[in-house]
């Protein structure tokens, strides 16, 4: 402290308190930005989004103990069934790969199913609990 | 106290300016921490439809409108590359992949994406010890036949003829591919070939789109076209590695993955058997064929490659599929900064230098 006197009265100041309260404020408003973003992102319950062709049809929220069947005009052959373990799958479709069905049931946030000949798709969304590790960005 | 010293302080005026500047270039540099953290923000979206997929998107950027525009760009990318590359459909104005199997026999001007992909083949043909052979169309296109139909309908279905197969197998020779790079034209002189590129193409589109994006300035995002997984810098949201799991293709009590890896910069592709196959009397007949039997590979379950270039990361998990883990380990010589994990069964087994891509948990 003394020495940074010193250095003021010496009349080389290039850094004053003053300015280091402002730094202070700024990186403590920084901060505060971070969290703000960082915290808003998180939702509580996860749902299933299903697309036709990048248009949204519906969106099933992922109820425990809830089962529901899914069936579109726009394309007959599609079935979507919800299962009561949270997870939703395509149940049938006309397509000649079927790789739809074998899909198999999805769950977690960021996967997804896709009827590629037909134009579905259906996307988790939302963060469900997760154990640490299952939490990846991609499946490859 | 330290106020009212500042303001008594007689300071030169130079001075006064200078530290006057500095104070305003920490508050930029404030403001800049302030701005990068909400430019953190992470878009996403999926296109459905680009070669039979769906393409999941992940970008860093500034606002909606500066994530739609490269968005718009990717999916472009995506439509154009499948039309390049595809077999089975024409489409107005567009000379294909199919248009040179068309007219298979004579010279063919294609655009000079499709000579790339087709140089990129013959490249493959040759690593692979001719395991991975776009020319092999005619043997692929009895198969991909045979899966379609069987699949569609399983009461009739059927597995191609072994003498069809290896008639077919006759016109596979990827020395009567010629490329002339001069008249820009493409020749199959077997007009009995055919060219599928199923087994590199896509991998190829998402590296070169992966490429143009970096052009364009995006510093962090990540394509996942099917699997085929392609990541640019690190996942900034988290400030961390982008984190992959390896599909487990068993519904076993091991979990949806079989290992995660955390990478940055780099692609990740796993060809598998549980995707795309059919079944005949009980069997299942997967899509990857070994020119060896002219029957599908039955080596592995799967194969997970992690390379910087995702073409390669393609061309290589269907070629370790073609072969045993000790050939495929040799082969891994060519490929210095290729990583492989193989699944047979329960056994899962990796090269040393994926155990180090593998996520601490």
């Amino acid at each position: 402290m003394k020495d940074n006197d010193d250095v003021t009265r010496d009349r080389r100041v290039f850094f004053r308190s003053r300015d280091l309260l402002i730094l202070v404020a700024l990186i403590v408003l920084a901060l505060i930005l971070y969290v703000v973003t960082w915290t808003t992102r998180a939702s509580s319950e996860s749902v299933a989004k299903i697309y036709h062709d990048g248009q949204l049809l519906e969106v099933v929220k992922l109820v425990p103990g809830e089962e529901r069947e899914f069936r579109f005009d726009i394309e007959p052959s599609i079935v979507i069934r919800q299962f009561a373990d949270q997870s939703i799958a395509f149940m049938s479709s006309d397509c000649p790969d079927r790789v739809c069905v074998k899909s198999g049931r999805i769950k977690r946030p960021g996967d997804f199913a896709a009827c590629v000949p037909n134009r579905f798709l259906i996307v988790i969304e939302g963060t469900a609990e997760l154990s640490e590790g299952e939490d990846v960005d991609f499946v490859a | 106290m330290s106020q009212k010293m500042s303001f008594t302080n007689k300071c030169s005026g130079s001075a006064r300016v200078f530290s006057a500047l500095l104070a305003v270039l920490f508050a930029c540099g404030a403001i800049m921490l302030c701005v990068s953290a909400c430019r953190n923000e992470s878009f996403e979206a999926f296109v459905t439809g680009p070669f039979d997929t769906v393409t999941k998107i992940i970008l860093f950027a500034g606002d909606q409108s500066e994530f739609d525009e490269h968005r718009l760009f990717i999916e472009q990318e995506l439509w154009r590359y499948h039309q390049l590359f595809d077999i089975y459909n024409d489409y107005p104005g567009v000379t294909n992949i199919k248009t040179i199997n068309d007219r298979a026999g004579s010279a063919v001007a294609c655009s000079e994406d499709i000579l790339d992909l087709i140089e990129f083949g013959i490249e493959c043909e040759e690593k692979s010890g001719g395991r991975v052979n776009i020319a092999m169309g005619s043997v692929l296109k009895l198969w991909h036949d045979a899966r379609t139909l069987s699949t569609a309908e399983p009461s009739r279905a059927f597995v191609p003829d072994r003498q069809a197969l290896e008639e077919a197998a006759r016109h596979t020779s990827i020395d009567d591919v010629r490329i002339d790079r001069l008249k820009g034209t493409v020749t199959l002189t077997d007009p009995l070939m055919l060219l599928d590129v199923g087994a590199i193409a896509k991998g190829y589109a998402v590296e070169r789109i992966a490429e143009s994006l970096v052009k364009r300035g995006i510093r962090a995002g990540a394509l996942d076209a099917g699997g085929n997984v392609r990541v640019i810098g690190q996942n900034v949201v988290k400030n961390k590695p982008w984190r992959i799991g390896i599909h487990n293709p068993f519904d076993n009590a091991e979990g949806p993955f079989v290992e995660i890896v955390d990478v940055v910069n780099r692609s990740v592709v796993t060809s598998g058997n549980d995707q795309r196959y059919f079944i005949f009397q009980g069997r299942r007949y997967s899509h990857i064929i070994d020119p060896a039997t002219n029957q599908p590979a039955e080596y592995h379950d799967a194969v997970s490659v992690i390379a910087e270039d995702s073409g390669v990361a393609d061309f290589l998990s269907t070629t370790l599929m073609l072969m045993t883990e000790a050939e495929g380990r040799e082969l891994l010589a060519d490929f210095p900064d290729c990583e492989v994990l193989w699944v047979q069964g329960t056994t899962v087994t990796m090269t040393e230098g994926f155990k180090e891509y593998v996520a601490g948990r």
